[in-house]
């Protein structure tokens, strides 16, 4: 090919690649925008992702999502926000773990106590544990489906004065499995399949409940009779049942 | 939407994929117009596909993000052609790195998937990676006035590009396991042997990077006036120790003091962009080979000479772009560890970029740090296609997250 | 995770801030100094692309050819004489003189603004391409004239411009040479020939730079008119003596003012007042007025590359500032720049932009655009610059400048004497304009080692602006 004839194609070029360039960065920043979008929509329809369950504060009764790994504090920028006497701005910190359930790592200076019992070293938190941090009392509550160990049933009040006066607290009780245990003796628990989990209700008494939750082929089964109620519900044009969602909260 | 009406299910990023293929066809095709050689001719068929592998292909074995290679892809594959261009042999053994480091990619993806307990490996990471640093300093050779290559029989390697990625793995664990002061220690090492070895270029890129990580996790305003201090004392003490320091600044601050000698470099990257002015000089048509490194330093100021300005805003662009994907990885992911650490790749890519393409149009002295993906390079481009496969890891964890979630939700099912 | 997210998006703004700074400072640096970049000598891609584009031509404001191409050698035009005058601004084929339009308009001579159409037409038409016809403001008869009336054997530069519209007429670098016959003995010349000194010779004004101080003190000061200063010849400040010219303290010889007034201090040019009146302004406002007057600016000309003129800031003793009222101590500036203060003085205080390239046209007639008179600031207000003018017609009809003074043409002046450490005779310097609407010229006239302003280069002025009314410089 002549020199002077590439040299007219090539500067033709440029402008062809500028052109190239430019659409391949639109489209990808259309792309972005897109899958920022769908992922917000995603998370909209998964009002729990990236949440292993709440926090309810005994004392305010107020209920607040549990991400996997965070911080506990007065503080603005805690991940769950708990104001009071004795309370530090980062008071302790926790991590979820697979099998083992909500390691609590206390700070330093704060008081931490969980099951009544006063922790200098992280521990693990089950469903139904309770957690002082100051004069604070919080509730953890772990959703349904997690790989952690069966709580045991949460004893009475004065269940927990009788173990406290007793030597050794959890001998004799009824439990399933240790509720709260050093990281050590945690990390021999029995690991349990994700359908048997604990579905963190109460009952009418304001008992809490435990029960296996559904296997798979009972979910697809119970979900397939729902849709036909619905179906039949849409037909007779009554207006469409407003599903309460057990686990509907919002980050 | 109406994914009844569709057979296929939408690929997300088919157009782009396309667009990029595209554009390396007629490249390529240019050149082979140029130079009449068949290796030109076989490469504008072959750079298109190795882009549709490394894109559409990687994605179908590890659930990766697919904008992130789309983009990758785009760089690592300019960087061939410019280099091509410019060197025929340097660009066929770009397009070997390449490939290898597509494979290494792969493997980082799936450590940072498969790896639970980060604990002990970070140890191992440390103590090899303070070994590696010291090698040169034992065996190294000079070379433009730093000494950080290690040569292997032939082959030759940096230590301290290596070490870049043991630094964002090792600093986000012990930040997120909150033991700042050990990550600032071993930072401060790891600081301390590329100062020894005068690699000012990549220890800058170290503190920037240890810094950015510090911030991120303890949000602290008193370590970002801290590190700023700290950062400026550090330079100034560069500045006063060597002497090679003082001679790049007295470059930056007037290079057309000596044309022909030292300013050289910097002299003619410049003209050689205000040459190529808004559009370039046209593809095959410059002379770009007159600015000395021209295939390593300064091949962003090639790629402004011969495509114009525009384009390089377009490049400049996807750099973003990758940026702004890698800060989205960082915000999707669960756990702290993973959320450092990918915003740690972020800001090693980013500081990396600005660092050379800073010195390249005379924002900020020159220091020998290689522009990510394209640059000429085996232990450059490997390393920053590492950083993508780290990024990839975080990002497929992500997903599965959302995954389990919506497993869980299906599970929890609705109230009785 | 709250908190790490938003450190995260915080660090992700910083690294787009980043990015945008990139980016903003590459298009800053590219719009601001890519000419001059463009322009350098070490452009060897320029250099290269030349071979193949037939150049064009160089013309003056009043069409006449000074450089064009033939059989691919670019040929300088007209007598050796006018050749020789306008050297340094047209520059000669081997880039000896830097900046000159051969090298600083590269981009219309050799066609590097052309547009890919235009290519495309001459590769149909298969002509060699060639570049536009660039049109300069300046007056080669003029220039030759100013040329034949120079002291020979002397350095020195002359700058005349329009002051209204900042169009440079002449712009003259002695000694000069002729671009198309350079021999050895131009090259090995301790006068370095090449050296283009109306813009690049850096001065020491002397007391050409009293228009700044008389500024600073009518700016500063509203009883100027009422101060009296007070001249005993001999000012001690430290180790620095101030003394007037024709003092000679070994001789015994003292030049003495008395009691004088700011405008009979500017007329007689006496250094002691001066010295006085910087005192009383202090360092920072007459720094203040030098600074909007151009001084220590990074001088960023369209058309013309400017050395930076310097208002010295280390150092700062009595003596120091006395001697900077007075225009001497560590004070530079180009003979342009000094032409552009009294353009400003004579504008009613707006400093025009001084422009060199009139107009460049494209081989099948097509204009460029882009050039068109531009203000550089307003450093003088219209009554102040009113007050400075009077001074300098004072100077002209009876002052140091009456050499300048032509019957019937109000030329205002201020002449200059700077001592230069090592020199036999004073620098000569005369700075001026005439104030009449219909022919705004101002001037500027450094004869480097020749003696009194007064009595070498205000006889030039004068000459120079008769020959311009002669010519049909009336507007």
């Amino acid at each position: 090919m002549s020199g002077e004839a590439y040299e007219l194609l090539a500067l033709l070029m440029r402008y062809v690649f500028v052109v190239i360039g430019a659409l391949i960065v639109f489209r990808a920043a259309r792309w972005m925008l897109r899958d920022a979008r769908a992922y917000q929509k995603e998370i909209k329809t998964l009002p729990d992702a990236g949440l292993v369950g709440e926090m309810v504060d005994l004392t305010t009764d107020r209920a607040q999502p549990l991400p996997r790994e965070g911080t506990i504090g007065s503080s603005r920028d805690c991940d769950i926000r708990v104001k009071g006497p004795n309370v530090l701005r980062h008071h302790a910190r926790f991590e979820f773990e697979e099998g083992k359930g909500l390691k609590i790592i206390p700070s330093r200076r704060g008081l931490t106590v969980l099951s009544g019992v006063e922790i200098r070293k992280p521990a693990y938190a089950l469903h139904g544990t309770q957690l002082t941090i100051g004069n604070h009392v919080l509730r953890v509550r772990l959703f349904a489906g997690l790989n952690v160990p069966l709580p045991a049933r949460y004893p009475e009040p004065d269940a927990i004065l009788e173990a406290a006066e007793e030597a050794v607290p959890w001998e004799g009780m009824n439990v399933d499995a240790p509720y709260w245990l050093p990281e050590e003796q945690a990390a021999q628990a029995v690991p349990f399949r994700r359908d048997q989990g604990y579905d963190g209700n109460y009952d009418e008494d304001g008992q809490m409940t435990w029960q296996h939750a559904y296997s798979m082929e009972e979910l697809r089964q119970a979900q397939a009779e729902q849709n036909w109620i619905d179906s039949q519900a849409e037909e007779e044009e009554a207006p469409p049942a407003q599903r309460r969602r057990r686990r509907g909260r919002r980050e | 939407m109406n994914e009844n009406k569709k057979s296929r299910p939408h690929v997300p990023g088919r157009g782009t994929l396309l667009a990029e293929m595209v554009f390396f066809f007629l490249g390529f095709f240019l050149l082979a117009l140029k130079d009449g050689k068949w290796e030109s001719f076989v490469l504008s068929v072959a750079v298109p596909a190795i882009i549709y592998v490394g894109t559409a292909g990687i994605s179908h074995l590890f659930p990766s993000d697919r904008l992130l290679l789309s983009l990758t892809n785009f760089l690592c594959a300019l960087g061939v052609l410019v280099l091509y261009r410019l060197s025929p042999s340097r660009g066929m053994s770009q397009a070997v790195n390449y490939g290898v480091g597509v494979g290494c990619m792969m493997l980082c993806a799936m450590l940072v998937r498969f790896v639970r307990n980060w604990k002990w490996l970070t140890v191992l990471i440390m103590a090899g990676s303070v070994g590696l640093l010291a090698l040169p300093l034992l065996f190294g050779r000079e070379t433009n006035g730093a000494k950080n290559w290690v040569s292997l029989g032939s082959y030759s390697f940096q230590p301290s590009e290596v070490v870049k990625l043991a630094l964002l793995v090792s600093v986000s664990y012990l930040l997120s396991q909150r033991k700042p002061l050990i990550a600032i220690g071993f930072g401060g090492v790891c600081l301390l042997m590329l100062m020894l070895q005068k690699d000012l270029g990549t220890a800058l890129l170290y503190f920037g990077v240890v810094f950015v990580l510090l911030y991120a996790a303890t949000g602290s305003i008193p370590l970002v006036i801290g590190g700023v201090l700290g950062g400026a004392g550090a330079a100034v003490m560069g500045y006063q120790m060597f002497a090679h320091v003082k001679r790049r600044v007295a470059i930056w601050l007037n290079p057309w003091a000596d044309t022909e000698g030292a300013g050289y470099q910097i002299v003619q990257s410049l003209i050689a962009i205000v040459n190529g002015g808004a559009w370039g000089v046209g593809l095959g048509l410059g002379n770009a080979q007159v600015i000395p490194e021209y295939y390593n330093d300064f091949i962003f100021s090639v790629i402004l000479h011969e495509f114009g300005v525009v384009f390089g805003l377009v490049v400049l662009c996807m750099y973003l772009f990758i940026i702004i994907r890698a800060v989205m990885i960082a915000r999707r992911s669960r756990t702290v560890f993973h959320a450092l650490l990918a915003t740690g790749c972020a800001s090693m890519l980013a500081l990396q970029t600005f660092v050379i393409i800073g010195g390249n149009i005379k924002l900020i002295p020159l220091t020998g740090v290689t522009l990510p993906f394209i640059s000429y390079g085996g232990t450059s481009m490997l390393c920053s296609l590492c950083v993508v496969g780290l990024l990839q890891g975080v990002a497929s964890l992500a997903k599965a997250g959302i995954q389990e979630d919506r497993e869980l939700a299906m599970q929890g099912g609705e109230a009785p | 995770m709250k908190q790490l997210r938003k450190n995260i998006n915080r660090v992700a703004l910083f690294l787009c801030a980043l990015f945008v700074l990139l980016a903003a400072w590459g298009a800053y640096s590219l719009n601001t100094y890519g000419n001059r970049w463009f322009s350098s000598s070490a452009n060897t891609f320029a250099r290269s692309r030349k071979k193949d584009v037939t150049a064009g031509d160089i013309l003056d404001r009043s069409g006449v050819v000074l450089a064009t191409t033939v059989d691919g050698q670019r040929v300088y035009q007209g007598e050796a004489a006018a050749r020789r005058a306008t050297v340094h601004v047209v520059g000669d084929s081997g880039y000896n003189v830097n900046n000159s339009a051969e090298s600083f308009f590269a981009t219309y001579l050799y066609g590097f603004d052309m547009s890919f159409l235009e290519r495309l037409s001459f590769a149909i038409r298969g002509e060699q391409r060639r570049g536009d016809t660039v049109k300069l403001t300046i007056d080669s008869r003029l220039e030759t004239y100013i040329a034949s009336i120079f002291p020979s054997g002397k350095a020195g530069a002359v700058v005349v411009m329009n002051y209204q519209t900042g169009e440079v007429l002449a712009e003259q670098s002695f000694p000069t040479f002729d671009p198309q016959y350079i021999s050895a003995s131009v090259k090995s010349d301790p006068q370095k020939p090449f050296y283009n000194r109306a813009v690049q010779g850096l001065y020491t004004p002397g007391s050409t730079f009293k228009m700044v101080t008389a500024a600073s003190v009518i700016q500063h000061f509203s009883d100027y008119a009422a101060r009296q200063f007070q001249c005993d010849g001999v000012l001690q400040l430290g180790n620095r003596v101030i003394t007037d010219a024709g003092t000679n303290l070994s001789e015994n010889k003292i030049t003495r003012h008395g009691a004088l007034s700011l405008q009979r201090a500017f007329q007689v040019s006496c250094n002691n007042a001066f010295a006085q009146a910087a005192l009383q302004l202090g360092d920072l406002r007459l720094k203040k007025t030098a600074e909007d007057l151009g001084f220590n600016d990074n001088f960023l000309f369209r058309d013309l590359v400017v050395e930076n003129s310097s208002y010295p800031t280390l150092n700062r003793t009595d003596g120091e500032i006395a001697w900077t009222g007075a225009g001497q101590s560590a004070l530079t500036a180009s003979p342009l720049h000094m032409c552009m203060i009294a353009s400003a003085i004579a504008n009613k205080g707006v400093m025009m932009e001084p422009r060199l390239l009139l107009s460049a046209t494209a081989p099948n007639g097509t204009q460029r655009t882009g050039f068109s008179t531009r203000e550089y600031r307003r450093p003088l207000t219209a009554a102040q610059a009113e007050v400075l003018k009077e001074y300098m017609r004072a100077v002209v009809t009876g002052g140091t400048g009456t050499a300048a003074n032509i019957p019937g043409t109000n030329v205002c002046g201020k002449t200059g004497s700077a001592e230069i450490d090592g020199q036999e005779f004073t620098n000569a310097w005369f700075v001026g304009f005439m104030d009449e609407s219909a022919s705004p010229y101002a001037l500027s006239i450094v004869v480097e080692n020749a003696g009194g302003g007064g009595s070498v280069a205000a006889p030039m002025a004068k000459k120079i602006f008769t020959w311009m009314l002669k010519n049909g410089y009336i507007q």
